[in-house]
């Protein structure tokens, strides 16, 4: 199926002003920035409704029961979100408190000596954005395509203390995917997202029992250039510690669009089911 | 191949590989952006198979340092890369 209406806006919450208080705490270490979420996540509950409501949306979906807008299950994901972003932020500007441990490797690695490329699925779950860093060890060639909607003061913000993951986001559309796939022919590694749809074509797949439109362009990308997919999410384990695994690895030569879409969404609900306070899509997935 | 009759064969060889639904060979101008709405307006799906398409029928490999905006604005411009990764 052809475009549809995006839900998302891909814009970080808390503003320039936020976002440097948060830098400027994360100098005096992880503890004091968690202090600060502490109050910060109670404001976005009370005072930024629509920011919770997708939030409890999926919450509903994924425990199967009634979940408060003012409750502490909803509390415990924005401030689970919070805490992913902050490790992030800590983790990109140079801080060795975070730990990684990549269990994706293996199938990466293996896939990438056999000589062809590999396409890296992964959801806004966790530290998803640690783990595109995890990418850059395999000395391939790396594409990460992605959406940018970023506040430009904002990115610059980010770029200005970042040391590590420093790989551009490609947002070049037809374009960009022309260009994945000559890295992927050429044995190189892609990596994006696949649980936003972000418009072009999609199919439409189950997901925590109702229907939700799923991009279909890296399954195509997938086919056409005749790599298999790796799926990974990137969890928060415990205080610091993040685990990068790979759910599955998906043959899409063999398979049609619409069957690797509903693969990754049913390992991302598994997943999911695991680590209900992970998901970062504060929008009604399912609208 | 000259560059008019190698036009003549991408589009009638876009139009089968693309599965471009109410559209002809003759309906394409060989001069119009094959990504804008304006034009024919194909999407990022569509230049995969594209893609494909050109390494498949002609040969040609398309480098990922290769100018892709140029090379993928229109049919002509197209069958100009065509002929010159062929020579």
């Amino acid at each position: 199926m052809k475009d549809s209406k995006i839900q998302w806006t891909g814009k970080t919450y808390g503003g320039y002003f936020g976002n440097w208080c948060f830098l400027k705490l994360l100098k005096f270490g992880m503890y004091p920035a968690y202090l600060l979420l502490v109050f910060v996540a109670s404001y976005f509950q009370i005072f930024r409704p629509t920011a919770c409501k997708g939030g409890v949306i999926f919450l509903e979906k994924v425990l199967g029961r009634k979940v408060g807008r003012f409750s502490f299950t909803l509390y415990k994901l924005l401030f689970s979100f919070g805490v992913c972003l902050l490790d992030r932020t800590a983790y990109l500007i140079g801080s060795d408190k975070i730990k990684i441990i990549d269990d994706a490797e293996i199938s990466i690695k293996e896939i990438l000596s056999s000589g062809k490329g590999v396409i890296v699925l992964t959801a806004h779950i966790g530290g998803w954005a640690i783990s595109a860093t995890q990418l850059e060890k395999y000395g391939r060639k790396l594409f990460i395509a992605g959406v940018d909607t970023e506040d430009s003061r904002l990115r610059e913000l980010a770029k200005s203390v970042q040391k590590r993951g420093k790989s551009a986001i490609n947002t070049d559309g037809a374009m960009g995917n022309i260009q994945a796939y000559s890295i992927l022919r050429a044995g190189g590694i892609v990596a994006m997202h696949a649980d936003r749809y972000a418009g072009g074509r999609f199919v439409d797949v189950e997901f925590f029992g109702k229907n939700v439109k799923a991009p279909l362009s890296p399954y195509a990308l997938a086919k056409a250039s005749g790599v298999p997919i790796v799926q990974t999410i990137c969890v928060r384990e415990k205080l610091f510690t993040y685990r990068m695994k790979a759910l599955s690895i998906i043959d899409a030569e063999k398979k049609s669009p619409e069957e690797c879409a509903e693969i990754f969404m049913k390992n991302m609900e598994s997943a999911l089911r695991e680590h209900p306070y992970q998901w970062f899509n504060f929008y009604d997935f399912w609208a | 191949m000259d560059k008019k009759t190698l036009i003549d064969d991408i589009k009638n060889k876009l139009v089968v590989a693309l599965n471009l639904q109410g559209v002809s060979a003759d309906d394409i101008d060989e001069n119009s952006e094959l990504f804008s709405d304006d034009g024919l307006g194909l999407d990022s799906v569509d230049a995969l198979e594209l893609v494909v398409m050109v390494e498949r029928e002609y040969g040609v490999v398309v480098d990922e340092n290769d100018d892709r905006k140029t090379t993928f604005a229109s049919v002509s411009s197209l069958a100009d890369y065509i002929i010159s990764k062929k020579s």
